[in-house]
């Protein structure tokens, strides 16, 4: 059966759209890079609500000079436009970086999924094509997905999606605190 | 209308697909875009074949019809025991069936209304005609030595085109030497064979088109050899004897004389609409475009400008293009113009065997998401499986 798709919501790599995928069990609007992802919101989305998610190790971009930070994680930051309803998530240092600190803090081993622990070796096969399906990630995510900032994460994201325009930024700063 | 089904050819395990004027499909290398595009082509070329012949012509004989696609476009490879090729218009429709070595093919209502297309099929190695002097000597499969042929018919007839696609470059054929030449925006003249990648990319695709699209209408070429003008005289004697025969009584009100034979009318509408009939047959009135690849060695914004202009080239004759390519800037761009009847298939590994892939259409509300919310078929295409 065909995904239900919401495309208003955007990460910019291949892990990043397998993990954000699994924690909406929807499929998202993939951009192949962070300004990308930038683009689109200002152009295709210009005045309409998104949500961006982005690695935080790349250069600054004039957008989130746009944005005031609402929230953070050791690896998350929820930063929202201070005019449009558009939002945006960063995650430091990247993605690769965050899914393996969230195995090693709930003591899993990536390897049991024939995933490197190494950061070298994550990248190398998190950067490739197939990784955005590959469900050698998908278990990997089921085995971490209790981890607070996985749980964050996606408990923002579910708020963000299913408010939309009305979403409550006292609620997103409560879920950020991991009440 | 026009409905094309391929199971089971190279990497095509099934395609379901409806044609529009402008057609574009995407996919990953080796995933069949290039097979749907020789076989959308070839089966473009056959109905015109079964229409100008009016009967079978060979086709129902054996394997003939999948052999003719697989020497001409060089893939004897990708047949396979259970491929089946069916295809539909307006006019007729037919299908080819490999297990059975069958070929059927049935008239429909609008038999009549068909209206000759010139069929070309533009190949990614297209610059080779401007890479390789002697290209006429070289040993090449059909569907490039005909493009090459197209080609020097097309530039014969052109010789010079000023400020092309508005790169501020003049182009120029010269006859004599048999050359092609650029005059650069800084009126350096160089040969086509020293310019860019770009230029010979670019050059051969734009000059065949501008001809396919414009220029073969002014382009006289009355020469037709004996066989022609036989299949000429049985398709008059055939539209005469299925529309109009039985109508007629004598004495007749018109005699149409056409390829050396009288047919009479009793009525003049008759008459006139025998002759508007017969006319569509035998003279162009549009072009069937199937393009590989038109980004190869472009600058982004240029395959944007060629795009523009193809399409604008398209409205005077409403000539049918299909391409293939790799490029989001064609695709989007493509999108951004949204032409009226627009087709966007992609291609997809199957459920069923993942070495195979299938062909998705995107509907007409998805290829309208697909451009205001800015996705990038290129990597969310299974968004849409």
């Amino acid at each position: 059966m065909m995904k239900s798709r919401l495309l208003y919501v955007m990460p910019e790599c291949y892990v990043d759209t397998n993990l954000i995928e699994y924690l909406l069990s929807a499929g998202v609007n993939h951009q192949h890079c962070c300004s990308k992802v930038v683009g689109q919101l200002k152009t295709k989305f210009l005045d309409r609500f998104a949500i961006g998610i982005i690695d935080r190790d790349k250069v600054e971009l004039g957008y989130i000079g746009e944005c005031v930070s609402l929230a953070r994680t050791d690896h998350l930051t929820l930063m929202k436009h201070k005019v449009k309803e558009q939002y945006l998530i960063t995650v430091a240092p990247a993605m690769d970086r965050f899914i393996l600190d969230c195995a090693k803090e709930q003591n899993i081993d990536t390897t049991r999924f024939d995933i490197p622990s190494d950061l070298k070796g994550f990248t190398r096969i998190s950067k490739s094509v197939n990784s955005n399906n590959d469900p050698r990630f998908r278990s990997l995510f089921a085995a971490i997905n209790n981890h607070p900032e996985i749980r964050i994460l996606k408990h923002a994201l579910e708020h963000l999606c299913e408010k939309k325009y009305k979403a409550d930024t006292g609620v997103l700063i409560s879920v950020f605190s991991g009440k | 209308m026009r409905h094309l089904e391929i199971r089971n050819f190279g990497p095509v395990q099934y395609a379901d697909i409806e044609l529009g004027q402008v057609n574009i499909i995407i996919g990953m290398q080796s995933s069949g875009k290039s097979c749907v595009l020789k076989i959308a082509c070839h089966c473009a070329w056959v109905e015109k074949r079964l229409e100008l012949a009016q009967k079978t012509n060979g086709f129902e004989k054996g394997s003939a019809f999948i052999d003719l696609l697989a020497s001409y476009y060089n893939m004897t490879g990708y047949i396979r025991e259970d491929t089946y090729i069916g295809y539909e218009t307006t006019h007729l429709k037919f299908h080819y069936d490999h297990s059975a070595r069958t070929f059927s093919m049935q008239w429909k209502t609008s038999r009549w209304n068909y209206k000759r297309p010139k069929i070309s099929y533009v190949p990614a190695d297209r610059n080779l005609v401007a890479a390789i002097p002697g290209w006429s000597t070289l040993s090449l499969d059909e569907n490039m030595l005909e493009f090459m042929a197209s080609w020097d018919r097309a530039r014969r007839f052109l010789k010079r085109e000023d400020d092309f696609l508005g790169l501020g470059m003049t182009y120029l054929y010269d006859t004599m030497s048999n050359m092609d030449k650029i005059q650069l925006d800084n009126g350096q003249p160089l040969m086509l064979k020293e310019g860019s990648s770009g230029l010979q990319s670019l050059l051969p695709m734009y000059v065949h088109m501008d001809y396919l699209t414009e220029g073969q209408y002014d382009d006289d070429d009355s020469r037709s050899s004996y066989e022609q003008k036989e299949e000429r005289r049985h398709l008059l004697s055939t539209i005469y004897s299925s529309l109009y025969k039985k109508k007629q009584q004598i004495p007749y009100e018109e005699i149409v004389s056409a390829e050396g034979l009288d047919y009479g009318f009793s009525e003049h509408r008759h008459a006139k609409r025998f002759r508007e009939i017969y006319g569509k047959f035998v003279k162009t009135d549009h072009s069937e475009i199937f393009l590989e690849e038109p980004e190869d060695n472009l600058f982004p914004p240029t395959q944007c400008q060629f795009v523009n202009w193809i399409l604008e080239a398209l409205k005077k004759h409403n000539d049918l293009l299909f391409i293939a390519t790799h490029s989001p800037y064609i695709l989007n761009q493509v999108l951004k113009n949204s032409p009226d009847s627009l087709a966007v298939f992609f291609t997809h590994r199957s459920t069923v065997d993942r070495r195979k892939y299938c062909i998705r259409q995107l509907t007409e509300y998805e290829v309208r998401e697909v451009y205001d919310d800015g996705v990038d078929m290129f990597f969310n295409f299974e968004l849409y499986v």
